[in-house]
């Protein structure tokens, strides 16, 4: 009787390590793998008339709790690298696509009358294409330093969760709830005329140091109106 | 002896008082924001407006009105509210949240029928499901209510829902992690809801 009862222990216990043997690290790697998944929209866009002076504006990256939205330091996330990495990577589109870059005098004026600053400020509103009488007067003032200038504005919002858990005891588990929504807009100074738009939802946090951060710049500028000819 | 038992006893007695009274309590957090005027006992009713769908990754299919405003007004009446849903209200579907996060008293006052005073909107951020070696399914829901006799925000949070399970089984439910974690979501949400003792 002992024994059979010993034995039956052992089964059961050589059974328990065999499924956690299985298990383990499936569940381990399904929870430890980063759940990334994207979403692109883009709306039709026009051409560009070959000699149209382009602004790529410094991208803006802002961080928050996802449970409650409150802003948090872009610095404790590499916010600034981020946005010279996407700053560059604009930029390049722009050069290898032989469209014309706005002066670097006009650039230097921008700055100066503070203009490329308070654009920067409104770029969340701007990007969803909504422009409040200020904002129109301001890409007013913009489209003044060079004619029929255009800008492209790119805004990220990250919102940083939880990561994903696992209870081994009740077998439940939790995705990462964090996720990042990148949206660029390129805009008509003159007439604050949106001419295209751009949009790319990330689930994860973006990482400076993974090739996927330029996979989702690629995505999101893919379809960038041309120079025209 | 008989003192050590009795003392036992009336430990028990207290355990016993203590985790009923914690499994009645209807769950409670902090909001983002609540009025400090704001006073329960004085919201004779409170009327549910359209849902606004403000996600950008609309693949899952959601019943707006029936998932969430009929979900929430089940909780507020729990809470001691009286609560009535118009899904037709002339309001939601050109409003976007960031408008309601910076409502001022001339949009709040033109928000639902106009013999409704307290009005709460309730917005859906976003739903996903994943299949892992098991499933998840992570959903946040944002909540507004406004007084629009005086023009003001009252109550403004957020909800998380997460959920999921592992193995086999969580695989075969994974068509209902969206729904759960929604659940999940606008019970979150409810719990920064003032409780009202006066019905």
């Amino acid at each position: 009787m002992g024994a059979n009862i010993r034995t039956s222990c052992s089964i059961t216990a050589q059974f328990r390590t065999l499924f956690l043997i299985i298990t383990l690290p499936v569940l381990l790697t399904a929870c430890a793998a980063k759940p990334i998944s994207t979403l692109s929209s883009q709306e039709k866009s026009i051409n560009l008339a070959k000699d149209t002076p382009v602004l790529v504006l410094t991208p803006r990256f802002d961080y928050e709790r996802l449970e409650d939205e409150v802003r948090l330091e872009a610095s404790a996330f590499h916010g600034g690298l981020m946005e010279q990495s996407m700053h560059r990577f604009a930029e390049n589109l722009v050069k290898s696509r032989e469209m014309v870059k706005v002066k670097a005098a006009t650039r230097k004026k921008l700055l100066d009358a503070n203009l490329s600053t308070d654009i920067r400020k409104k770029i969340p509103r701007l990007v969803r294409g909504i422009f409040d009488a200020e904002s129109k007067d301001l890409l007013k003032a913009m489209a003044a330093h060079e004619q029929s200038m255009v800008v492209l504005l790119s805004y990220v919002r990250v919102l940083v969760g939880k990561r994903g858990t696992w209870d081994p005891n009740s077998g439940a588990i939790t995705a990462s709830s964090s996720r990042s929504l990148f949206e660029s807009v390129l805009v008509e100074c003159e007439t604050a005329r949106v001419l295209w738009r751009g949009q790319v939802l990330l689930r994860d946090m973006p990482d400076i140091n993974s090739d996927r951060l330029k996979e989702t710049f690629g995505l999101l500028y893919s379809n960038l109106p041309a120079k025209e000819g | 002896m008989s003192s050590i038992s009795r003392r036992l006893r009336i430990l028990v007695v207290l355990a016993t008082v203590a985790l009923v009274t914690g499994c009645g309590t209807l769950p409670q957090k902090k909001a983002i924001y609540i009025d400090s005027a704001y006073n329960p006992e004085s919201v004779s009713g409170i009327t549910l407006l359209s849902p606004i769908d403000a996600r950008v990754d609309q693949t899952v299919e959601v019943e707006l009105s029936k998932q969430l405003n009929e979900l929430m007004k089940k909780i507020l009446e729990e809470r001691g509210y009286t609560a009535n849903v118009l899904s037709d209200a002339p309001t939601g579907a050109t409003l976007l949240k960031y408008d309601l996060k910076a409502a001022d008293a001339k949009l709040i006052k033109t928000l639902g029928p106009d013999d409704a005073r307290w009005v709460m909107i309730l917005v859906l951020d976003d739903v996903t499901t994943q299949l892992t070696f098991g499933s998840t399914g992570n959903a946040e829901v944002s909540g507004f209510m406004f007084d629009k006799q005086n023009g003001t925000t009252v109550w403004r949070d957020k909800g998380i829902g997460r959920v999921g399970q592992g193995g086999l089984y969580g695989m075969v439910i994974k068509s209902v992690m969206d729904e759960k974690a929604i659940r999940m979501g606008v019970f979150n949400l409810s719990a920064s809801v003032p409780l009202r003792r006066d019905k």
